[in-house]
């Protein structure tokens, strides 16, 4: 399922402009203006009961920096945001079918008002990242594809992570840090991550230093940029490429996420385990083990 | 100078520490070779895992089994 806020915004000026005499027309376009804002409730109540990728989304946003997103919240934003427009869009549509006179001016004001809100959706960010992204719904295949293999990247072992594969296979797994680890199971794009992390360097120079061709370098550069664990910016005619903090963060945010999770099931078990034999565990009560990883 | 700040951020390590109600031997055991018992299932390969294999010798490997018999070194 996919929605889009910018489709939203683009159609909502429909209605025609205050000259125009076209009274069934202008009504027409109204309704669609309505009927749009009741497709954005809709969309937004199956994802919040099915797919939950805004929530998810916003948890991968938010989870690196030790936040947790408020999937009420932001639906609750959504629907009022589509409720206020359709009830503004009814208003227009009363006017218009009235004929009224001040309905060319109603029609003005609802439409700047919708663009700004649509704008301020679109234009909410954390950390650096959107909140409601454009299009929502599961990046997996769009995902896949962007990131199939191609020639000149070397293989990774078979069967292991690699960054076609996360998106396909982890798709309920926060996105941001496990598609920055999935990019960092290609041993040559490993190697590629660890000379950036000791100081920017161009496409030539990491060509220069590994047995790897310039394409294949671009290649691999382009998966960790996609993966958000590298950005370049131009310096003359070349491209200058460095870590990026937020990437690393939240293969970090992840990794202890991972980690915080494995350790409570250790502790449950390790609970499990001296339950069923109390005598030992009795026995043991001033030994105090501490796993450190 | 700003790049150069950026490329050398150091990150803490992660680090947990838990406190369990066995003695620490029992404890150890349960971690390395009870590993299939506790750990979430969090996995790397594309294949489901079977089970996480810790080859309990000096320089022994460290990896997932696939349910199709594939293999995903972890460390």
């Amino acid at each position: 399922m996919r929605q889009s806020l910018s489709e939203h915004q683009r159609i909502d000026p429909g209605p025609p402009e205050p000259a125009t005499r076209n009274w069934p027309a202008a009504a027409r376009a109204v309704k669609l203006a309505v009927a749009l804002s009741a497709v954005l409730v809709v969309a937004a109540v199956i994802d919040q009961v099915g797919g939950r990728s805004l929530a998810d989304h916003a948890t991968a946003v938010y989870t690196p920096y030790g936040k947790r997103a408020d999937p009420n919240l932001l639906y609750g934003l959504v629907y009022t945001v589509a409720a206020a427009g359709a009830v503004l869009w009814l208003l227009v549509l009363r006017g218009v079918q009235s004929r009224g006179r001040s309905a060319p001016i109603l029609t003005v004001v609802v439409t700047t008002l919708t663009a700004v809100l649509a704008l301020f959706l679109l234009g909410t960010t954390e950390y650096g990242a959107q909140v409601f992204p454009p299009v929502w719904g599961h990046p997996g295949p769009a995902a896949c594809r962007r990131r199939s293999p191609r020639g000149g990247a070397a293989p990774s072992p078979p069967g292991c992570l690699t960054g076609s594969s996360v998106s396909c296979n982890l798709p309920f797994v926060e996105t941001y840090g496990s598609a920055g680890i999935a990019a960092l199971g290609d041993p040559t794009r490993r190697a590629i991550f660890e000379s950036l992390a000791h100081r920017p360097k161009a496409v030539g120079e990491l060509a220069a230093d590994l047995p790897v061709s310039r394409p294949a370098v671009s290649q691999h550069l382009r998966v960790l940029k996609e993966a958000g664990l590298v950005t370049d910016r131009a310096d003359g005619t070349r491209r200058i490429y460095q870590i990026r903090h937020q990437g690393v963060q939240a293969i970090h945010g992840y990794l202890d996420q991972m980690w915080g999770q494995a350790m409570a099931a250790f502790q449950a078990e390790a609970r499990r385990v001296a339950g069923r034999a109390p005598a030992s565990a009795q026995k043991s009560g001033n030994h105090r083990q501490q796993e450190e990883l | 100078m700003s790049t150069q700040a950026a490329s050398t951020e150091v990150f803490e390590p992660v680090r947990y520490a838990v406190t369990v109600l066995l003695p620490a031997e029992r404890a150890f055991t349960l971690f390395t070779e009870g590993f299939n018992s506790w750990w979430p299932g969090h996995h790397i390969g594309t294949a489901e895992m079977a089970e996480a294999v810790l080859e309990p010798r000096t320089g022994g490997r460290y990896y997932e089994r696939g349910v199709d018999g594939s293999e995903c070194e972890w460390g």
